[in-house]
This record gives C-alpha cells, structure tokens and sequence, in this order.
C-alpha cells in the first residue's frame, strides 16, 4: 500500500490501513509527543487522542507527493500535544521564575552525534514544559520567535529568552553526560 | 533564523527528527476500540449529497413526466429515473454493510483489550468512549489548531534546506516545500472565508425551439380577440377581431398550419453569494429575462404574432462545494426561482392571400409568476483574490403558470440551461 492508498482507505475507515498507518508512522507520532509532552504516561495519552483524532479529520488530508502524508500527521499530532500543553497552561508561569542560570560555555568540539538518540531525546523530555515547548517549536517546527509568541500567547522576548534558556539547559545536560562516561 | 541557531542544535535536530518510539503493548487495541464509529459520518455525508442530488434529478424528472407527456421527454426522463434508481439503492446498502464490520472490529478488540488487560501499563486511565457531540467539537477544534499552525509556518529557509541536503535529510526539504503548500491552502482557505461574493451572469436554455402543426393557433388568447367565427356576426367588435376572423374566414377549406418559433430566452442578472462555511453556500439576486415568441398561423392568409415578454425574477440556490483546490471549485446547486412577468406585447401582423393587410401592437394584460426549480453542477476558476469565472449547466423545470401566454417555458417546460457568470469577492 502505498502513502496515497492508506490515507484513502483510512478515510473509508478500513480497518487494515488504520493499522498500517499506526505501525508505520505511530513511532514517529509517539516520539513528537514525548518530545513535546515529556511525561511518557502523559505523552501516550496524548498520542492515543492525537491518532483517534487522526482517524476521524483524515478526509481533510490531501495527498501533494510522497512525504505528505507523514508531514500531515506530525502537524496534527503537534497541535494534539500543543493543545494539551495549552490546557495545563505551564509554559507561561515559569518564565519569571526560574533564576538566572550561569552561562554555560558551549564547546563547539562537542559533537552530538555521538549521544545515543535515546539519551537525547531523554534530555529534551526532561526540559521544564514551557523551554521544552518553545525548544521544539523553534528547532523542529521551524517556527519564529515570532510565530511561536502569538501561537502561545507570550511575548516574542519571552520566546527567544525561553529558547536560550533550553539550549544552556540542553548543553549542561550534554557536558554532564559526556562526563559520566 | 539561521543565525541564531548553531551546528549542534541543528544536529540534534538531524538525529531526533526521525526517531520512532517503540510502540507500546496493546496500544492499537486500545486505540482501534476508542475510535468511535461516528468516524464514518464524513464520507458518508458525501455520498448522502450525491444521493440527495440523484433523488432531486428523479424527483424533477418524475415531476417533468407529471406535466409534460411527450413522447420524447418520456423517454428521457425514464432512462434518467432508471439510471438514477439504481444508484442511490448501491449507495444505501453498503453503508449498513460498513457500520457492521465496524461494530465487529470494535467487539473484536474489546475482547483483545480484555486479555490483554495485564498488559496495560497506564493503568490511571479511564476509558472513556466519547460522546458524539464532544468528539465532534474536539475535531472543530483540533481543525482549528490545524489552520492556526499552518498560517504561522511562514518562512521557509532555504540555506538551511540545501544545508540538510548535504547532510543527507532530503526529507527536510520536502517539509519545507510542503510547508509551503499547506500554507497556500491555508491562505486559500482564508480566502473563502470573504462570505460574501457579488456576482453578474448571463444564461438561459441555450437553444431556440421551433415547433409546427397543422390548424390554426394563437400565442396567446388576448381577450379582445375572440377566437370563435360565430362573433363575427355579432355587431360590437374591434378591428383586431375583425381582421383575424377575416382570416379565419378565408382559409375555410385550406389546408391551414401554425408555425411557432420560440427563440433564445436571454437572462442577465446580479447576485449575491454567501459562503456559509467551506463547503456551504447560499446565492440569490435579482434576474431579467427576456422571451421573444413568433407565431405564423393560416395558409395564404395568415396571422403573425411577435410577443415580447419581459420577466424581472429572484432566484435562490444551495451551493455544496464537491471538490475544490486553489484555483477550482466544483459544486453542486439546487434551487428555485420565482420570476414575475413584469411586461409584455404583441404585436399582431394579418396578411390576405399573401398581403400585408393590418397591423396592430397590444399590450399584454396578464401578467403572471412564473416558478422554476433549478438544479446544476457549476465549475468555477478563480483569476486571482478578488476575481472568478464560473459556468453553471443544469437543468431547469418550468411550473405552468395557468395562464394562455405560449412561452418556451410552456413549450419545453423542462430543460436544460446553462450559466456564465463572474464572482467578485466582497472583503472579508
């Protein structure tokens, strides 16, 4: 089956193509939540609502090539994740409260290429909720400063300071876990 | 945006990008068990519209068979209702057939869900089986978030695409590019919510109908025209009269015809056009249209009526949009239209053996409301943000109007029609 086949089939509700698009793109969709919601108990609660969800607007995905599909379905399941972060409304509460934390040199030689995908993942899941969120959105989503201030109701300042603050944090973890090697 | 961004941001982000979590145990039972069955609602909407409008084409056609029993429209109207019998009937049973299998998956799962139980790790959860209404409205809103998100994915970099590319993630660019169509359908999408559109079109039944017999016929029965000879030796009538029963007279024992010549309605009009939601829409406005009849009747001496009719008409229609994208818009329409005969003359040419003798110019006094139903599939193509060209074929069906007036819409009173026309979108 390909991409365009299983969407359509889902869109008939046939039962085979739901459960191949699980397996194919579940772990991906699994993986945004965890990376957006940190919690893994939660992060599969969000991720069963994003995929029934997923089932009942698929009729509203329109096929534009090979990799359409997946893109579509990630952005559902970051609205999913982004939705029930909004409700928990944490990201904005912290801001003001965190102190300042020292300012971590950054090594350039440091490649990260080299920590095990699963130990980064860990790292980002492990951000506070509101760098977490504005860390996935500016890196993965590719959103601006400005973009992802009117998507969250912050300031643009707020955002770009929150992104700092989860690339210092995101860095001490890295260093920290070079040097438990 | 590149700026702000080192190598080693960019680098986890190449890593984590595609990183698939192991599925957890039972999960998809679970999940499959939780969709709730109204998921099917959707595509079957859309087969109850085609439906809806295949019962409209029976239902007018059934109707036409009613009022109109020519041979010819006989035909076709019967070939339509069988055609258009047999579809609806596939339609509706495989629908029950779908819910079935649904309800069986379901209570398969369940049972899984139930011997899997152990398995189950998130154990605080209840299951919650959703009522209809809530599902539907946390899909408005995740649609919501769907637009909101896909407006705010604004700049796409492309230093940073050729930079993924090198770094073997092709995939990234295809986001971009993709990210950039989802954008053009979500500024499309705000495009359709101007609700308003003003439009002006021309149209009508695109032919002209000729129709001869053999006796002797007027287009219409003016009152001081009297059809019947035995008047004729009555002192009191008018010259009108006179002169047809001259006519009458003089081709006793002829073989006499009528030839009625019909010709082409021409309709302009204005409209307003309300986008209800995506796939919704409402249109009425104002038309006039104009009938033009020329009648021969009789044989060396003969009669000749031109009639002239002038209509002002409001029509209303439904709109339901089939299949669109940023340039085209497919849709279907239903409607009817209430029109008012607001006009109209006769003028009334009588000829003995060959020569023009008189000719007179009356004003008709009936002045009718004339109903029609009207269904159509419209094709419409937007030029830019502001402007479109749509073209609307559909068949339109003519309530007699219980008068003696002979229009195309008597002679044909069900029919095909066509529009053109422009929409001018009217801001937001």
């Amino acid at each position: 089956m390909t991409e365009e086949e299983i969407a359509l089939k889902c869109t008939e509700a046939d039962p085979y193509a739901r459960k191949r698009l699980y397996e194919i793109y579940g772990g991906q969709l699994l993986a945004i939540c965890l990376r957006y919601i940190g919690d893994r108990d939660t992060a599969q609660d969000v991720f069963h609502d994003g995929i029934i969800k997923i089932f009942q607007s698929i009729g509203q995905f329109k096929f534009l090539g090979d990799g359409s599909l997946k893109a579509w379905l990630s952005r559902v399941m970051v609205n999913e994740a982004l939705g029930f972060l909004r409700k928990k409304n944490l990201q904005m509460q912290q801001e003001t409260l965190v102190e300042q934390l020292p300012d971590t040199q950054i090594d350039d030689d440091g490649d990260v290429n080299t920590i095990p995908k699963k130990e980064l993942m860990r790292m980002i899941s492990e951000l506070p909720d509101g760098y977490r969120t504005v860390f996935n959105l500016f890196v993965f989503e590719e959103k601006s400063h400005k973009e992802i201030a009117s998507l969250l109701g912050i300031s643009e300042h707020t955002s770009s300071s929150q992104y700092f603050r989860a690339k210092t944090l995101l860095m001490k973890k890295i260093n920290e876990y070079r040097k438990s090697l | 945006m590149k700026d702000n961004r080192e190598k080693w941001i960019d680098d986890i982000r190449n890593r984590i990008e595609d990183y698939s979590e192991p599925l957890p145990v039972g999960l998809w039972e679970k999940i499959e068990a939780d969709i709730p069955s109204a998921k099917v609602i959707p595509l079957w909407r859309r087969w109850q519209s085609v439906a809806a409008a295949a019962v409209a084409v029976v239902g007018v056609s059934t109707l036409s068979l009613w009022y109109w029993s020519s041979d010819k429209y006989v035909n076709q109207a019967n070939n339509a209702e069988i055609l258009n019998a047999v579809k609806p009937a596939t339609v509706i049973d495989a629908q029950p057939l779908m819910s079935d299998n649904i309800e069986n998956e379901i209570s398969d799962s369940g049972n899984r869900l139930a011997y899997n139980a152990t398995e189950v790790t998130t154990d605080s959860r209840t299951i919650d089986f959703a009522p209809v209404n809530d599902v539907i409205l946390m899909n408005t809103v995740a649609e919501e978030e769907v637009s909101e998100n896909n407006y705010a994915v604004t700049e796409v970099d492309d230093d940073r695409s050729k930079e993924k590319r090198i770094n073997m993630m092709k995939a990234d660019r295809e986001t971009a590019k993709r990210n950039a169509a989802y954008l053009a359908m979500s500024v499309e999408k705000d495009n359709k919510d101007s609700k308003i559109q003003f439009g002006v079109m021309t149209g009508n039944i695109p032919y002209s109908s000729s129709n001869s017999f053999s006796g002797m016929s007027r287009l219409s029965t003016l009152k001081k025209v009297n059809s019947n000879p035995n008047n004729a030796v009555a002192g009191e009538i008018s010259d009108a009269t006179a002169s047809y029963t001259q006519v009458l007279f003089n081709n006793i024992g002829k073989e006499t015809y009528t030839d009625v010549k019909h010709h082409i309605p021409v309709t302009v009009g204005a409209s307003l056009k309300w986008n209800l939601n995506d796939k919704w829409a409402v249109e009425t406005g104002l038309n006039y249209t104009y009938l033009y009849s020329e009648l021969k009747s009789g044989a060396q001496s003969y009669i000749e009526d031109r009639q002239k009719l002038h209509y002002v008409g409001i029509p209303l229609k439904v709109h339901r949009t089939i299949w669109d994208n940023s340039t085209f818009n497919f849709y279907a329409s239903l409607g009817g239209m209430i029109e008012k005969c607001v006009s109209g003359t006769v003028e009334t040419v009588y000829a003995e053996e060959g020569n023009v003798k008189s000719s007179e110019n009356e004003k008709i006094d009936e002045k009718p409301l004339q109903f029609s139903a009207l269904a159509s599939v419209g094709i419409q193509a937007n030029f830019n943000k502001w402007l479109s060209i749509y073209f609307e074929p559909g068949m339109a069906y003519y309530f007699d109007d219980n008068t003696e007036l002979l229009t195309i819409r008597k002679d044909k009173p069900f029919n095909f029609n066509m529009q053109l026309g422009l929409r001018f979108n009217l801001g937001k």
